[in-house]
């Protein structure tokens, strides 16, 4: 699931190097995600993993969104 | 010989406005504040529970030569803790002794009061005229915003004035290639967090009575933690209502709303209209008032006045919505180009927005400080 997940991020921000995203990394703070890439990756995930939000989700790091898949899917 | 008195009968109000118009007359870039906005300012109250003000003129041996006015924020000050004055309206002729003989004016009239701070060019709130020109002093004013002198900046900080805060200006122009993505984002938002555009087949009027306390309450929630922002009280939104009724064309205000039609984001551009009072003195006569509402109907520019998604929004793609509807504006193939007005250099997130855009940052304004009293234990 996690290497799913940085396809997805890298696929966001292309320079990003993966290797160095864990599941303690910030979108915020350590990606810089904007409020677009937010809602970019939400529809990523939503196609990746088949499922909809019933709402905007704002993850804080990349656990809260394993901990959410695992939860949904 | 050089006197400072204080702005009390109505012909020194009249010099006191017209001074900018005399001293700028020439000048291709300046863009005149309307002269019955600035004649209601005048002669309102001068000092109210939300602030205190007062106006100065300087005359250099009978001529006028500057002028300048101080604000006590009083509620500002206590919601900050602190003590400061704000100046606006500095105009003055490249003169040392004309500029410090104002500033001192402000600045005895402000200890006196208690005052331990000076910052500005500040207005009574955001949606005043705000900070002095320190880069783009060969690009065009927007009617929202005050032109100044290239001598100004070094004028200012003879005095001591440090900066306190940048805002930065971009011009928006369509880009090459239209962001899919972007349209993808804003449609999804929509989807998810059940939000829909207001409908604006209904007249203007009646579109801004019905989305307007919703818009005030937006900008204060949104803006409440920006530089230099108030809560706008009741009589600042009556007064700003009826001072931008004229220019507002409701095909570039747009609220985004909720299921119970709450307003949670909105985006206010205004038909520019800083080329059609170029030059004038900015008073309505029949020919300045046709001249506006034909620009007003008919804009090449859009100024973009204000952007605010609640908090609450924030981070889930609402942005998104706005953009396309700015893209869709510079598509549509009248509009050439958006002036952003001032931005705070430390807000990026509004910034990095503007990517989505070809942009050019052109100008950038500064909002001054300088101490002048002793600090009581209060943070400035």
């Amino acid at each position: 699931m996690l290497k799913k997940i940085k396809e997805i991020i890298k696929s966001i921000l292309p320079s990003i190097d993966i290797s160095q995203i864990s599941e303690s990394t910030r979108f915020s703070d350590d990606l810089c995600f904007d409020s677009i890439n937010m809602m970019v990756f939400s529809i990523e995930l939503e196609e990746t993993f088949c499922f909809k939000f019933s709402h905007p989700v704002v993850f804080e790091t990349l656990g809260d969104v394993c901990g959410y898949l695992d939860s949904r899917i | 010989m050089i006197t400072v008195k204080e702005v009390k009968s109505q012909k020194d109000i009249k010099e006191f406005i017209e001074f900018p118009l005399k001293l700028y007359k020439k000048n291709p870039f300046f863009v005149p504040p309307l002269y019955s906005d600035e004649k209601k300012l005048l002669n309102r109250e001068k000092s109210t529970p939300a602030f205190d003000t007062v106006y100065f003129l300087c005359k250099k041996d009978g001529k006028v030569a500057g002028r300048i006015q101080g604000i006590i924020q009083k509620q500002y000050n206590e919601l900050h803790n602190c003590s400061q004055v704000r100046f606006n309206r500095f105009d003055s002729i490249n003169d040392k002794d004309v500029a410090s003989a104002l500033f001192k004016a402000v600045e005895d009239w402000a200890k006196k009061r208690g005052m331990t701070h000076i910052c500005g060019p500040l207005g009574f709130s955001d949606l005043d005229r705000e900070g002095l020109l320190i880069e783009g002093f060969e690009e065009e004013s927007t009617f929202e915003e005050q032109y100044s002198f290239p001598y100004y900046p070094a004028l200012v900080e003879s005095f001591g004035f440090k900066k306190d805060a940048d805002w930065l200006e971009y011009e928006l122009t369509l880009p090459k290639e239209r962001n899919q993505i972007l349209e993808r984002v804003a449609k999804r938002s929509m989807e998810m967090n059940k939000l829909h555009v207001a409908d604006t087949s209904i007249p203007k009027k009646k579109y801004i009575e019905k989305y307007r306390n919703g818009f005030f309450d937006c900008l204060d929630e949104c803006y409440r933690e920006l530089y230099g922002t108030v809560p706008i009280t009741k009589e600042a939104q009556d007064e700003l209502v009826s001072q931008f009724m004229m220019i507002l064309n409701k095909k570039y205000l747009v609220f985004i709303c909720d299921e119970k039609e709450e307003v949670v984001a909105f985006g206010m551009c205004l038909p520019a209209i800083g080329n059609a009072l170029k030059g004038t003195s900015g008073k309505l006569t029949p020919i300045n008032l046709l001249r506006i509402l034909k620009t007003v109907k008919n804009p090449k520019t859009i100024d973009l006045a204000l952007v605010a998604v609640r908090p609450k929004y924030q981070k889930k793609g609402v942005n998104a919505i706005l953009l396309m509807d700015m893209l869709s504006i510079l598509e549509s193939g009248k509009i050439k180009k958006f002036e952003t007005n001032l931005n705070l250099e430390t807000n990026t997130a509004v910034v990095a927005q503007w990517k989505y855009f070809s942009s050019r940052q052109h100008k950038r304004r500064r909002s001054y400080i300088k101490q002048i009293g002793e600090q009581n234990a209060q943070k400035n």
